[in-house]
């Protein structure tokens, strides 16, 4: 049972009243709409028209609204049950591109819905495969998701367009700095509604000063509207397509989609459960698969590949306010303005600025959300490298790309992104780092040493080898010694050597406890204060406190020697 | 394990724990404390936001300490406590016996 934990002014089941959660959806959907920039970007780079752009949104907007839905229920096996939008994925863009280019949008939609079928068989793995995608690697993904919007977040921010020049805009940048400083300060010192609404008052500020400063631009509207004021999203679809020598570079995204959903999602269980201690990996299956129907949903009604939003995520975690309702608004609100192509342009003429202090704003949680995923393991030399080359080698493909022009075709797809190139690096040292951690290590103690410090040394140092929880560590730890503290007691001066096995994999840890001497026994409770003064008592106290450690405790006799199993939960 | 003296106000001192306190290091820790309370110390405050862990002889090592000054009138204290050390004290029930507060400003304030 999860606990609201105390930041949350809405938590997941809560209701917030009708006209907050509205202006909730409204300001999420703000956010989601800089995804809608992408099927633009798509249209605009294969030179097709206004009509195909404002189709392709109003399919993306379909698509999405119905995903956010999925992903907000909780029956069956589809649907995490959080309030973690669904977006026009940045992972799926360079293969998008490639595919539009090679053979137009009804390529780009048949294979991204092959693609999404990918996400679904992979979603009813999840729990097997575990092993692939440890924090550090999810968490490396959330911050290389928000690294990779960097680029087009100050691009925005600074006002430097294709007509710029190269110059930074000064009207662009104070509009973007008032915007950012107005999200901030709404949110670090703003109190009940103005912290909740600190995005939304920030682009009001921000569309405010756009327009006094001449950087709002009316100029599409005229064009656009030109178009019918009702259409089903479906209408124009331009069919669907398939390229065997494409699937690649869309497995790729996918596989990056799915991670960084794996990164999502375990933000959403940790921003929504005060005692969130591991990542629940039925749930991710069932966000995995409602993020893959999305993505099928996007590639059948002719929409952009789907993928849960981080930004969002942040969203949530600067109001405090998760609320699952939230979720089934957003949904209904993109759905049914997917009907209205009109309203694609709407969010076509966010102003740049604004647009490039809101990516900035939501960029800045997100990052630090990746950050503690990745701290909530211990750290170790490998794990170290693990994110460090990671972080290095995907930056490399934006920083020094002239290196990888001269790869190989079927290489391509891995250095198509600066995303795409670190997810890959990080599952490949993952596994290559996996060589050599012996996942059983054994501790022999002579009682009369200072084994308490002993058995600290020798559990930190494996727990940083294997990844282990810190907390799950701490509890191994202190119950070995307690363990080895009963065991002294009841053989008394007696120097009686112990064996400590302990197993490591990515869901338990075993610690087998061996020594020939007298035995312990299970304590039924904690003694009184009277009880702990002879050798009884402390022993029962001792093998209290072991019990509580553990989430397992089984004691047997095998010939001479006294075997205690302890099992943690990891 | 360390343990340092903050400050002595008459009867009352004010000392630290860093490290771990178990069955190895609780008689040093007794020998000191009951050092002090043959000098006329009656009261402590302890600071045990750097005691990373205790173990069952540390608790009695404790409940030791807090009977003695009990009967001369005195009280022992605990601030700040790791939540891994809290969890201990509280399972086990300790916190019923011993004084426990977030902060030793909240130790002062309670005592004055």
């Amino acid at each position: 049972m999860s606990k609201k934990p105390g930041n949350l002014l809405y938590g997941l089941t809560d209701r917030p009243p009708v006209w907050i959660t509205f202006f909730l959806a409204l300001q999420h959907i703000s956010i989601i709409a800089i995804g809608f920039l992408f099927p633009v970007i798509i249209v605009r780079e294969i030179g097709g028209s206004v009509h195909d752009s404002i189709r392709f949104v109003s399919a993306s907007m379909l698509a999405g609204g119905i995903a956010i839905i999925f992903q907000a229920l909780k029956k069956g096996p589809v649907g995490s049950g959080f309030l973690c939008p669904e977006v026009c994925g940045p992972s799926y863009l360079a293969a998008s591109i490639l595919a539009a280019k090679t053979g137009g949008l009804s390529l780009l939609f048949g294979m991204t819905a092959v693609a999404s079928l990918f996400e679904g068989i992979l979603s009813r793995f999840m729990r097997h495969l575990r092993v692939l995608f440890p924090a550090e690697v999810t968490g490396l993904i959330v911050i290389m998701v928000g690294l990779t919007v960097i680029k087009v977040a100050c691009k925005n921010f600074f006002g430097l367009g294709d007509q710029s020049g190269g110059d930074i805009s000064l009207p662009s940048f104070l509009v973007a700095s008032l915007t950012l400083a107005t999200m901030i300060g709404f949110n670090v010192w703003g109190q009940g509604k103005a912290k909740l609404f600190c995005a939304l008052l920030g682009m009001i500020v921000g569309y405010l000063l756009s327009f006094f400063f001449g950087v709002l631009d009316f100029s599409g509207l005229s064009v656009d509207f030109s178009g019918p004021f009702f259409s089903l999203p479906l209408a124009g679809h331009p069919g669907w397509s398939f390229d065997l020598a494409l699937l690649p570079a869309f497995l790729v995204a996918v596989l990056c989609s799915t991670l960084k959903t794996v990164g999502d999602l375990t933000t959403c269980q940790r921003i929504n459960d005060a005692r969130w201690k591991r990542p629940d990996m039925d749930n991710i299956s069932r966000g995995i698969l409602a993020d893959g129907m999305g993505a099928l949903v996007a590639g059948i009604a002719g929409g952009f590949g789907q993928s849960t939003s981080s930004s969002n995520i942040g969203l949530s975690i600067a109001t405090g306010a998760t609320s699952r309702i939230i979720a089934l608004w957003i949904g209904i609100i993109l759905i049914v303005l997917s009907f209205f192509p009109a309203s694609s342009v709407i969010f076509a003429i966010m102003p740049q600025p604004v647009l490039g202090a809101t990516l900035l704003f939501a960029l800045s949680f997100m990052v630090v959300a990746g950050m503690q995923i990745i701290m909530s393991r211990m750290m170790d030399g490998r794990k170290t490298f693990v994110v460090g080359l990671s972080i290095i080698f995907g930056l490399s493909v934006d920083i020094v790309p002239e290196i990888f022009r001269q790869v190989p075709s079927w290489l391509s797809p891995v250095v198509s992104s600066s995303l795409a190139a670190a997810t890959i690096m990080a599952l490949i040292l993952n596994l290559l780092f996996r060589i050599g951690i012996a996942r059983t290590a054994v501790l022999r103690l002579a009682p009369d040493s200072g084994v308490t410090d002993e058995i600290f040394t020798f559990m930190e140092k494996q727990g940083g080898l294997w990844g282990a929880r810190h907390e799950v560590i701490h509890n191994a730890a202190s119950a070995m010694s307690e363990l080895m503290e009963a065991i002294i007691t009841v053989n008394g001066q007696q120097a009686v050597p112990v064996e400590m096995k302990a197993r490591f994999d990515e869901f338990n840890l075993d610690v087998t406890v061996s020594y020939q001497g007298a035995p312990l026994a299970y304590a039924r409770s904690f003694p009184s204060p009277e009880e702990m003064v002879d050798a009884k008592g402390c022993a029962e106290m001792s093998m209290f406190l072991v019990q509580r450690y553990c989430d397992r405790l089984h004691i047997e006799r095998k010939g001479d020697y006294n075997i205690l199993k302890l099992h943690f939960v990891h | 394990m360390k343990i340092k003296k903050v400050q002595r106000d008459g009867t009352s001192m004010t000392i630290a724990l860093e490290g771990r306190l178990d069955a190895m290091t609780s008689p040093e820790f007794n020998n000191r404390l009951d050092g002090w309370i043959a000098e006329g110390v009656e009261s402590f405050f302890i600071d045990c936001a750097q005691l990373d862990y205790i173990s069952s002889a540390g608790l009695r090592a404790m409940l030791l300490v807090a009977k003695e000054l009990k009967g001369r009138g005195g009280d022992l204290c605990l601030a700040a406590l790791q939540e891994t050390v809290h969890t201990v004290f509280t399972i086990s029930g300790f916190d019923k016996i011993i004084a426990i507060v977030a902060t030793l400003d909240d130790a002062a304030n309670a005592t004055s």
